[in-house]
C-alpha cells in the first residue's frame, strides 16, 4: 500500500508522467505501422500458394495478433498514466489550495501537513472571537485539504502500480478498463433532511478538487444530485447540474398534474387540498425558476440550487457569476417569501443593486448578488401551525445549518477568497442570526426589518468587529415586535451598527427615507445606498444612523404611533 | 501437390518483415518509463517501475524472437524455391536430361 504522505506529493511531478504517456503513445503507433506493413506484405493468393504458403500465412497472422495484443497493453499503459497524471494533479492543486489558504491566514503548512499559524495577542475580545472562528474555519479546510490530497495521492498511486503491472503482465482478455468507464468517486454522504454541519462544505470542497476535469463532467452528467445542491462546489458546476435537475423536477411535476387531472377523486387524504391545484402551484413555481435563470438581458444568472420542502419549491439564484467575483451579497426574504410570487421582482430589483454595487466598487471589483430563496420560509397558511408559524423562530433554528453551509460554501469552493455580505430582511434575519451562531464564513451582515435574533453578544458570531449591521426604519413596525418574537432585538446586540434609512439634513439629497417594512431595497432610498456600499466593501460610503432617526423611533415608541400609524411620511 | 510460388513476392515480405523487425527495435518502453520513479518518488508505482519495464523487455523481445523466426523462413524459402528453379532449370532446360 502506498504511504505518500503531504511533502511527498509537494514533489509531484505529473509533467513528467504525462510526457511518458505521450511517448508510450508514440510506441503504440509505431507497432500499428508495423502490424499494417506486414499485413500489407502477405503475397497474395496469386503469388503464392500451397501448404508453405498457408503455413506463412498463419504465421504472419499470429505476428500481428501478438503485436496487436501489446498495442492494446501501451493503451492501457497510457489510460494509466494519463489517469495517474490527472489524480497527481488533482492531489497537487489540494496541496497548492491548503498551501495558499495557510498564507493567506499569515501561516504554513510543514512537511505532514501540519497548519502552522503565528500566535496573536488581541485584546479586542469581538476581534479575538472573530480571530479564534477563522481560525478554526482555516484548520477545518486545511485538514481536509490536506486529508483529501494524502488519500486521493495514494489511491492514484496504488491504482496506477497495479495497472500498470496488470497491462504488461495481466490476461489479455482482462486488462483494466479505459478511465471513462470508471466509476465516478462517490462524494461525501449529504444529510437526509438532517443537520448539515457547515464545515461539512470543506469535505465537500476537497472531493470536487479530487476529481480529474473528465470526472467533474460525468458527475455533473451523470450524478446531477451529486453536484447541484451540494455547498462548497463551485457555481459553474452547480448551475449546470440543477439545470438538469429542474429539467428532471419540470418532467415530475408534468407526469403528477397528468396524473391528477385523469383521476377524478384527486383530493388527497391530509390536508384535504387538491392534488392538481397543488402540482399547478409547484409547475408555476418551477416555470418561475426557468424563466429566471433562462432571462437574456445581459447579466449571467447561475442556478445555485433548486428544491423542495413542505410542498414549496426553494431555489437560490445568482445574479453575476459567483465563481469570479470579488464581492459576493446572499439575500434572505422573510415572511411569505416563495419562489413563484417574489423570485421574478427579487431578481430585477438584484439585478439592479448589483450593478449600483459594481459601480461603487473599487478597483473594477466583480460583484455577485443571490437571492436565497433556499427555505420554505413562513406563510400565512401556517400562523396556525406552531411550528410553522411566523410568530416563532422555529424554522429559522431548522435551517440555519442550510444557509450557514451556503454562505461558508461560497468561500470554500474558490480558489481566491471574497468579500462576503448577507443582507436578510424581516424573519429573514432570524434564519441569519442562528446561522451566525454556527460555524461559518461571513464578512458583513446587514439585518432590516428585523423581528429579533437570537444573539446575545457578538463574540459568538465570529464576525469582525463592526461586521454586524442594522436597518431599522422608524416607521417599519416590525422590528417593534422584538419583545414577541425569540431573541432580541438586533439594535440591542451590543456592537451592532445601526446604519441610516431616515433622510437628514446634511445627508445626500439624492437618497430618501425609507418608510415601512418593505421599502429598504427601494432605489434612491440610504437603506438601499447602505446596503449596497457594506456588499461592495466600502465602508467609507455608509451612512451612519442620525442622532435624529434614533430620537424620532424612541419618541413613536413612546407615542405608540408606530403601531398606530405605520406608514407616516 | 499444386503450388504457385512468385519470388519477388515472397522478397518484398522478408523485406518487409526486416524493416518491422528495425522499427520494432526503436521501441524502448524502459525508457519510457524511466521518469516516473522520480515523478511519483517514495510510492509504489516508482518501487515497481523496474519490474514493469522488465516485463515490458520480455514481451517485445519475444514478438521480435516471433518475427525474427518468421523472416527467416521466408528468407530460406525465397532462396529455396529459387535454387529448385535454377537447378531444375539447368538440368531440364540447358543440357537436356542425360541418357544413361
Amino acid at each position: 500500500m502506498s504511504d505518500l504522505v503531504f511533502g511527498d506529493i509537494r514533489r509531484f511531478r505529473p509533467a513528467l508522467v504525462r510526457e511518458a504517456r505521450d511517448r508510450i503513445m508514440l510506441e503504440r503507433q509505431r507497432i500499428g505501422r508495423v502490424m499494417t506493413e506486414l499485413l500489407a506484405s502477405r503475397p497474395p493468393a496469386t503469388a503464392w500458394s500451397g501448404p508453405a504458403a498457408q503455413a506463412s500465412f498463419t504465421r504472419t497472422s499470429e505476428a500481428v495478433g501478438a503485436l496487436g495484443e501489446i498495442a492494446n497493453r501501451l493503451v492501457v499503459t497510457a489510460h494509466a498514466l494519463a489517469r495517474l497524471a490527472d489524480l497527481m494533479q488533482a492531489s497537487l492543486e489540494l496541496v497548492r489550495h491548503a498551501e495558499r489558504r495557510a498564507a493567506e491566514g499569515g501561516g504554513q503548512v510543514d512537511g505532514l501537513g501540519q497548519l502552522i499559524l503565528p500566535r496573536l495577542v488581541v485584546l479586542d475580545p469581538v476581534l479575538a472571537a472573530h480571530l479564534v472562528r477563522q481560525e478554526s474555519l482555516l484548520r477545518e479546510e486545511v485538514f481536509r485539504d490536506v486529508r483529501q490530497a494524502e488519500s486521493l495521492a495514494r489511491q492514484a498511486d496504488d491504482e496506477a502500480a497495479g495497472r500498470l503491472v496488470a497491462a504488461v503482465r495481466g490476461p489479455a482478455d482482462a486488462l483494466p478498463p479505459a478511465p471513462a468507464k470508471l466509476p465516478v468517486p462517490a462524494p461525501p454522504s449529504l444529510p437526509d433532511n438532517g443537520f448539515i454541519h457547515p464545515d461539512s462544505v470543506f469535505a465537500n470542497a476537497s472531493w470536487w478538487r479530487s476529481l480529474t476535469p473528465e470526472e467533474k463532467g460525468r458527475a455533473i452528467r451523470d450524478h446531477p444530485q451529486w453536484v447541484g445542491p451540494r455547498d462548497g462546489l463551485p457555481a459553474w458546476a452547480r448551475h449546470q447540474a440543477n439545470l438538469e435537475l429542474l429539467a428532471r423536477a419540470e418532467r415530475n411535476v408534468a407526469a403528477r398534474l397528468a396524473a391528477a387531472r385523469r383521476n377524478p377523486f384527486h383530493l388527497l387524504p391530509e390536508p384535504w387540498e387538491d392534488e392538481v391545484e397543488r402540482a399547478e402551484r409547484y409547475a408555476q413555481a418551477l416555470r418561475t425558476v426557468r424563466d429566471v435563470v433562462s432571462r437574456q438581458d445581459g447579466v449571467p444568472r447561475q442556478l445555485l440550487a433548486i428544491g423542495g420542502a413542505d410542498g414549496l419549491v426553494t431555489a437560490v439564484v445568482a445574479v453575476g457569476d459567483v465563481d469570479r467575483a470579488d464581492h459576493v451579497a446572499t439575500f434572505v426574504g422573510g415572511f411569505t417569501t416563495t419562489v413563484k410570487g417574489d423570485l421574478r421582482p427579487l431578481d430585477s430589483e438584484l439585478v439592479g443593486m448589483r450593478h449600483e454595487a459594481t459601480a461603487v466598487a473599487q478597483d473594477g471589483a466583480e460583484v455577485a448578488v443571490v437571492a436565497w430563496l433556499g427555505y420554505p420560509a413562513p406563510q400565512i397558511s401556517g400562523l396556525s401551525q406552531w411550528r410553522r408559524s411566523v410568530a416563532t423562530d422555529s424554522i429559522a433554528r431548522d435551517r440555519a445549518d442550510e444557509l450557514a453551509a451556503f454562505l461558508t460554501g461560497l468561500d470554500a469552493a474558490r480558489d481566491t477568497p471574497l468579500h462576503s455580505t448577507l443582507w436578510a430582511h424581516s424573519y429573514g434575519s432570524a434564519v441569519a442570526g442562528n446561522a451566525l451562531l454556527l460555524p461559518g464564513d461571513i464578512d458583513d451582515v446587514v439585518l432590516f426589518g428585523s423581528p429579533g435574533v437570537p444573539i446575545r453578544k457578538l463574540e459568538s458570531t465570529g464576525l469582525k468587529p463592526g461586521g454586524l449591521n442594522v436597518l431599522d426604519a422608524p416607521t417599519d413596525v416590525v422590528p417593534l415586535l422584538a419583545p414577541a418574537f425569540p431573541g432580541v432585538s438586533a439594535l440591542r446586540v451590543p456592537g451592532a451598527r445601526r446604519l441610516a434609512t431616515m433622510h437628514v439634513n446634511g445627508m445626500p439629497e439624492r437618497l430618501r427615507t425609507s418608510f415601512g417594512h418593505s421599502q429598504y431595497t427601494a432605489p434612491g432610498t440610504l437603506s438601499r445606498h447602505n446596503l449596497i456600499a457594506v456588499a461592495a466593501g466600502r465602508p467609507d460610503l455608509v451612512i451612519p444612523a442620525s442622532e435624529q432617526e434614533v430620537q424620532f423611533r424612541a419618541f413613536l415608541l413612546r407615542t405608540g404611533l408606530a403601531v398606530a400609524r405605520p406608514f407616516l411620511p | 501437390m499444386k503450388y504457385t510460388v512468385d519470388p519477388r513476392a515472397l522478397d518484398a515480405s522478408a523485406d518487409a518483415v526486416i524493416r518491422a523487425l528495425e522499427t520494432l527495435g526503436a521501441v524502448r518502453i524502459d525508457q519510457d518509463l524511466q521518469h516516473l520513479a522520480v515523478a511519483v518518488a517514495g510510492g509504489t508505482t516508482a518501487a515497481r517501475i523496474a519490474s514493469v519495464t522488465t516485463q515490458w523487455d520480455l514481451q517485445l523481445g519475444s514478438a521480435r524472437a516471433r518475427l525474427r523466426a518468421h523472416g527467416g523462413a521466408l528468407f530460406v524459402a525465397t532462396e529455396g524455391y529459387a535454387d529448385v528453379e535454377s537447378l531444375t532449370a539447368r538440368q531440364l532446360g540447358e543440357a537436356g536430361p542425360e541418357v544413361p
